[in-house]
């Protein structure tokens, strides 16, 4: 017993020395994740809040009395500013519940929800007693709904629209319940949760890695569907429906989405330009040493992919409206690219940064 | 069955090991169902989910509505309670032995191989009495104390546990375990900010131990707990090992129930100086339970050998199957391969109306983040969700619907790669018992 124990200990050794490849070197590859969280909280999350806070809160000091036509062009433009701005804030805003935005309910489900329901609007307007909280309310409020409010006739009209007090009452209580959820989730990160972020390490379910990756690819996936899978009738069997687009009265959908995507690369990259230190997950798969499926390297790979695929989304005819139907097979490439990035951040990415999805026990030995 | 077989199984160990494994096993038992229960799994693993994989031949099993789980998972705790203390021991392990392998049949989404040896462990408690000595049911006069059982009885928990041992070792014999230290390269380089050894994982030397310190102790370890003169050390292995594997992997219950188990290698002299504390004098009545004379025994050693003979082969179904099968996975669960692999994978299904012509891409909602992480890479799941995704089309006015699973995946570290053919009708495909899956695309 005592011998085969010798042997097989001799055996394992020199089996060893042979198996690892010499020609590598020593190091597994390693990554700085305190510097990735920093980037994340300080370069991604921190100022997308505290720009979507200042653009609403913005927006809704300009929902005053009797607006005329130029005040709402005025609202239309701020309108455009805050929802663009959104789409950088989105990402931390779905349901797995990244930190105080969630918490303040500034999500997606909350400000975001279309297409909007418009016979609800007119009859929470009508009725003058409506709780935005409700659930039935969620398709009756949010940008969706502000839009339906400010775009959906020329600006002389809204203006007369906007006469009724009680339809400027409901918008009001709309642009106030996006500015007060923002600013809530800003005040939480700056006051206390960022370094509460940045210390949570690990991979394991509920770090802040662990959130932030599943919490953003969710957003992506939802991104593609909803943005530009939907129109196009990729969950429908392929029935065409534009009035599923973004924006559909402002007709400013590919706007958003081309924010949303860009945003998206951003949270990959990791850097703003001209700010070249910023360490994010691109630089992370590069320091890990990942391959990617097509020979290159995985950080490579993925952000050639945001790339094509925001050009693909760049080729859409503007407006998206319309070119659901009269250039579909363009629309329908463009959801293909997009397609292409999710099995790179849902199997390759995931993988190699071993981030659990849900708290769950795994097989032990 | 020759006599001297027989005999051999029947002769009269002490029971005390017995009556400490009873006391460890339900112990951990109790705990991680009350874990299993605090951590809200029940309602979040079983009730909210509206589809649960189901296993091959288990299709019928289904949770119960409303509170009739949380029956179940307190009659759990109640049973693995008094398996611990001896009340009602017979009863409880038959509950206990039910209601666990019912919830583990629930959903394939959870398959652990710890779990499915507590339901072996389990099972066996059922037949033996490991209640005749420090239990309440001796202490209420509802059974006689004995000092002893027929040998059987401790031999057939060490056979299993030695079980689990050498094949866990016999699956690390393979070239990425060994010569590529995959996957335990890709997970302890994630582990870098580990306390105290995390600076040991930048290094893929460290990673290369871990895996031949692994293999060498798992194909060795059952060895070195037989021999007396290896045992102490042995255990201690035990405990360093599993103890260490909880602090940096979330695997749950599975080291306390392998450090409890193991207990059982230690001889009878060494768990009767623990047990005769409790009740002292009894050696010397020198009472065998479980005896049995006649026929019974050879029942007994038929299901032994039955058992063993299955314990043996069952793992070895993989070799009928061409290709990795630690990338098809067919043949690949009940075989004591932990932590052999790491993948993740994505999966979206093509769903075409042969009638119209028209073409899309199902998203799924209704299954739960984990569900849908083991779906991506497990083929049979992904042939069961096609079938799942052809009815719900054809409840909705699409009867007839063809379903095309496009199913990406990484394993060990390598790249993703396509696993299922995109062009087969996975609607028409039929899952079977050692029934090859030829939409499975090779590694």
């Amino acid at each position: 017993m005592k011998t085969l124990h010798l042997q097989l200990w001799t055996l394992a050794i020199v089996l060893l020395l042979a198996g690892c490849d010499s020609s590598d070197d020593d190091d597994t590859g390693n990554y700085d994740s305190t510097a990735l969280l920093t980037t994340t909280a300080d370069v991604l999350i921190v100022p997308a809040y505290e720009d979507f806070t200042g653009r609403t809160q913005q927006f809704n000091n300009a929902v005053t009395t009797a607006p005329t036509a130029a005040d709402v062009d005025n609202l239309r433009g701020l309108l455009i500013s805050a929802w663009s701005s959104w789409q950088a804030v989105s990402p931390w805003g779905t349901e797995v519940g990244v930190g105080p935005g969630f918490t303040a309910g500034l999500t997606k489900g909350q400000v975001n929800v279309f297409p909007t329901d418009t016979a609800q609007i007119e009859a929470n307007i009508a009725s003058g007693s409506f709780n935005l909280e409700a659930a039935n309310a969620l398709d009756a409020k949010g940008f969706p709904a502000l839009d339906y409010l400010l775009n959906n006739a020329t600006s002389g009209e809204v203006a007369t629209q906007l006469a009724d007090t009680s339809r400027l009452n409901y918008l009001k209580a709309l642009t106030q319940d996006i500015a007060t959820k923002a600013s809530a989730a800003f005040t939480g990160w700056t006051g206390g949760y960022r370094d509460e972020f940045i210390a949570n390490t690990g991979n394991a379910a509920g770090t802040s890695l662990a959130l932030m990756l599943n919490s953003w690819i969710m957003d992506y996936e939802d991104a593609r569907r909803f943005k530009v899978g939907d129109p196009i009738g990729v969950r429908f069997l392929g029935a065409l429906n534009p009035g599923l687009v973004e924006v559909r009265f402002g007709k400013y959908s590919r706007l958003l989405a081309l924010a949303a995507f860009r945003a998206h690369r951003k949270i990959f990259a990791g850097e703003d330009p001209g700010s070249p230190n910023n360490y994010g997950l691109h630089e992370v798969l590069l320091d890990l040493g990942t391959p990617g499926p097509n020979g290159g390297l995985l950080g490579d790979e993925i952000l050639a992919q945001f790339d094509a695929a925001i050009a693909a989304v760049e080729s859409i005819p503007d407006p998206l409206y319309n070119a659901v139907t009269n250039s579909t097979p363009v629309v329908q490439a463009a959801y293909d690219e997009l397609q292409r990035l999710i099995p790179l951040l849902k199997a390759d990415l995931t993988s190699t940064l071993g981030v659990q999805v849900s708290y769950q026990d795994m097989d032990g030995d | 069955m020759p006599a001297r077989v027989l005999n051999w199984l029947w002769a009269p160990v002490g029971i005390a090991p017995l009556v400490t494994l009873r006391v460890a096993l339900g112990a951990v038992f109790f705990v991680a169902t009350l874990r299993f229960w605090a951590n809200g799994w029940i309602a979040q693993q079983y009730l909210d989910p509206a589809f649960h994989f189901t296993y091959f031949g288990f299709g019928w099993v289904a949770p119960l509505p409303g509170l009739g789980l949380y029956v179940v998972y307190a009659s759990m705790a109640a049973a693995a309670f008094g398996i611990t203390v001896g009340l009602l021991y017979r009863a409880s392990a038959v509950v206990f032995w039910l209601t666990f392998t019912y919830t583990e049949l629930l959903d394939v989404t959870y398959y652990l191989n710890h779990y499915y040896l507590v339901s072996l462990l389990s099972f066996w408690l059922i037949w033996v009495p490991a209640h005749r000595r420090a239990s309440l049911d001796v202490r209420l006069g509802w059974v006689e104390a004995a000092t002893h059982v027929p040998r059987w009885c401790v031999g057939i928990f060490r056979v299993q546990v030695a079980i689990v041992y050498v094949y866990a070792g016999l699956a690390k014999l393979t070239g990425d375990w060994l010569f590529r230290a995959q996957p335990l390269r890709t997970w302890l380089a994630t582990k870098t900010d580990v306390w105290l050894l995390g600076p040991l994982f930048k290094w893929k030397a460290t990673a290369y131990a871990f895996s031949w310190f692994g293999a060498v102790y798992d194909l060795f370890i059952a060895l070195a707990l037989l021999w007396r003169r290896t045992r102490p050390w042995a255990y201690a292995a035990v405990v360093v090992f599993h103890v260490l594997t909880w602090w940096l992997f979330p695997i749950g219950m599975f080291p306390w129930v392998m450090i409890a188990a193991t207990l059982v290698f230690f001889p009878a002299a060494w768990h009767a100086r623990l047990w005769d504390r409790f009740d002292p004098g009894l050696e010397n009545k020198a009472q065998v339970a479980g005896h049995r004379t006649g026929p019974g025994r050879a029942w007994v050693a038929l299901l032994l050998g039955l058992y063993l003979v299955w314990q043996l082969l069952w793992p070895w179904r993989w070799v009928v199957f061409p290709g990795d099968f630690h990338w098809h996975e067919q043949g690949y669960r009940f075989g004591w391969r932990v932590m052999l692999v790491e993948k993740a994978g994505y999966v979206r299904f093509r769903i075409l109306d042969p009638a119209s012509g028209n073409a899309g891409y199902h998203e799924i909602t209704d299954l739960t983040l984990a569900q849908q992480k083991q779906l991506a890479f497990q083929p049979d799941l992904i042939l069961q969700y096609a079938h799942h995704l052809a009815a719900y089309y054809g409840e909705r006015g699409y009867p007839g619907v063809h379903v095309y699973a496009e199913a990406a995946a990484t394993y060990n570290g390598r790249p993703s790669k396509a696993l299922t053919n995109p062009n087969i009708n996975l609607a028409a495909e039929e899952d079977g018992f050692f029934r090859p899956k030829p939409w499975i695309l090779p590694r």
